[in-house]
């Protein structure tokens, strides 16, 4: 076998401060130091008051899943090799909306969802919703246990 | 302000390069022979040509301006539209505007992409800044990630069920029929429609556009200089187009249409009752639904009850839709899928659809929708044309 499929690893220069965040298992946003309008995805200037003054900050993880869709067909070898695989946006109760992959339990629109940031098999940081009521405290919770909790639910059905 | 009318513009030779799934061709191929076909139909000389406002993905790195050494013109007015879905629309709000203000004589507007094998994964691998950041890495679908959640949101939102967006899949299939170039004629069945492979939560297979290459494009003149060349031509009635709007809904259950509607029918001097035809912008379904509604043709919401009760069909009696079959049934040429329905439109109100002819289409409504940067399209457009005096 030649070397292990991971997710895309292409990101733009701004991500790197998010990957950086996920090394330390910290959920951080850009956040306006002029207006404190909460940017996502990440942005040279304020989308509010165009200020370039923004800040990486912890913020509120909590939100509320929006969407949740269950993806058959992609572009990429890694997630070809887990199908279905789900993911959906999240409405962060401080603002933007985020595409996360979704964890076992957070898979129902409007449930409450707590986002984590952590790094998947491309280095990369992304982002997970998890249930509220997970029983994996948010901190013990990782990439690969999205792998096996997809795999879980996929012999189940 | 009100806008200045868009008195004195005639839109000529509508003219569609064939598709075909993939090619080995460049963007600058179907572009060029969009363009050849122009000046065929109407006898212009090529040097006649000294506009040109183009749309493209696939012509990357180079941009429109590299056209002109490719194709041996020196325009003095060009642009390059890199908005998608509305890119026919604002080519042709941007070279009526150059003819009224004398910076042009004759503007070429074309949509052309190529597709080559795996084209359509590096596309949507880098299509903005924002989705190679922020979406592409939660499963790489694309477009169809996006979708299947504004789909889903709002099929739950105002009780819509796959089969009426199915209606809408089977009318354009239904038209598709009659006319030559579009890619899939195979008759569908609901159950066909219902019963294709999932792609992403609520989309299957033929609620997804297939991505192909070709080209289509129209040329913008003065009425003074259509009826020289005893072309047959359209007027444009009105037209707007919006960029962002309605930027604080947290998932998107409308577009810009709804904002100017009002303003596009004013101006026009009709309304939605008066349309012989309707073109919209057809990535999905759902898309297709909240065009129905914004642009007035029934409530918010109502749209699945307006297709039940009104047939789509070119020769159904009810508001002929999509008329060539759409992006569902042709295939998306990248950002050809911006003028197809312009296209159609035109040759419809001027007498040479390729296809299935609306009975007596004198005045029409075309619409487009753009650019999924994040998490909807961001540009909205819409234009009512009107068959010009012979």
């Amino acid at each position: 076998m030649s070397t292990p499929l991971t997710p895309p690893s292409s990101r733009t220069p701004l991500w790197a401060e998010i990957t950086k965040a996920a090394k330390e298992r910290r959920f951080t946003l850009q956040v306006c130091a002029s207006c404190a309008t909460v940017q996502y995805p990440p942005r040279e200037v304020c989308r509010s008051c165009l200020s370039d003054r923004l800040d990486w900050s912890q913020v509120d993880p909590d939100g509320t899943v929006l969407t949740c869709t269950e993806l058959h067909v992609s572009s990429d070898p890694f997630f070809q090799n887990h199908m279905p695989w789900v993911m959906g946006t999240v409405h962060l109760d401080c603002g933007p909306v985020i595409f996360a992959h979704l964890a076992p339990g957070a898979h129902k629109i409007s449930g409450h969802v707590t986002m984590i940031n952590r790094l998947d098999p491309s280095g990369q940081g992304v982002f997970i919703a998890l249930p509220k009521s997970a029983h994996t405290p948010p901190q013990d919770f990782d990439f690969a246990d999205l792998l096996t909790g997809q795999n879980e639910e996929g012999k189940n059905s | 302000m009100t806008p200045k009318s868009f008195e004195g513009v005639a839109l000529v030779a509508p003219v569609a390069v064939p598709y075909v799934r993939h090619s080995d061709h460049g963007a600058a191929w179907f572009i060029g022979r969009a363009l050849k076909s122009m000046i065929t139909t109407t006898g212009l000389e090529k040097s006649d040509v000294d506009g040109l406002a183009i749309a493209s993905f696939s012509l990357a790195p180079d941009t429109a301006v590299v056209l002109s050494e490719h194709f041996g013109l020196t325009p003095r007015f060009l642009e390059h539209i890199p908005m998608g879905g509305a890119s026919g629309i604002v080519a042709l709000r941007r070279a009526a505007r150059a003819i009224q203000a004398g910076d042009a004589e004759v503007v070429a507007c074309i949509g052309g992409d190529t597709m080559a094998k795996g084209g359509f994964a590096d596309l949507i691998s880098n299509f903005s800044r924002f989705s190679t950041d922020a979406v592409f890495p939660y499963g790489a679908a694309g477009p169809n990630g996006v979708f299947a959640g504004i789909t889903q949101n709002y099929m739950a939102r105002y009780g819509v069920t796959r089969a009426d967006f199915g209606r809408v899949c089977l009318s354009q299939r239904r038209n598709a029929q009659s006319f030559p170039h579009a890619l899939l004629q195979k008759p569908m069945t609901m159950e066909d429609y219902l019963n294709a492979r999932p792609i992403a939560g609520p989309l299957h297979l033929f609620d997804c556009v297939m991505p192909c290459a070709g080209a289509d494009g129209f040329l913008v003149m003065s009425t003074d200089r259509a009826k020289k060349l005893g072309q047959p031509y359209a007027e444009i009635l009105s037209a707007e187009e919006l960029h962002n709007a309605y930027p604080e809904d947290p998932i998107a259950t409308r577009g810009g249409w709804a904002l100017y509607r009002d303003a596009l029918y004013d101006a026009a001097g009709a309304g939605p009752g008066d349309m012989d035809f309707l073109q919209t912008y057809d990535d999905y379904p759902v898309i297709v639904m909240m065009q129905i509604e914004d642009l007035g043709f029934c409530a918010k919401g109502e749209a699945a009850r307006f297709v039940r009760e009104t047939s789509l069909d070119v020769d159904g009696g009810g508001l002929p839709h999509n008329t060539s079959g759409g992006q569902l049934s042709c295939g998306q040429a990248g950002a050809a899928g911006g003028f197809l329905g312009l296209v159609e439109g035109l040759a419809q109100v001027t007498g040479q659809a390729l296809g299935q002819a609306v009975s007596d289409a004198r005045i029409g409504l075309v619409s487009g929708y753009g650019m999924v940067t994040y998490d909807r399209c961001l540009s909205s457009a819409a234009v009512i044309i009107a068959r010009g005096p012979q």
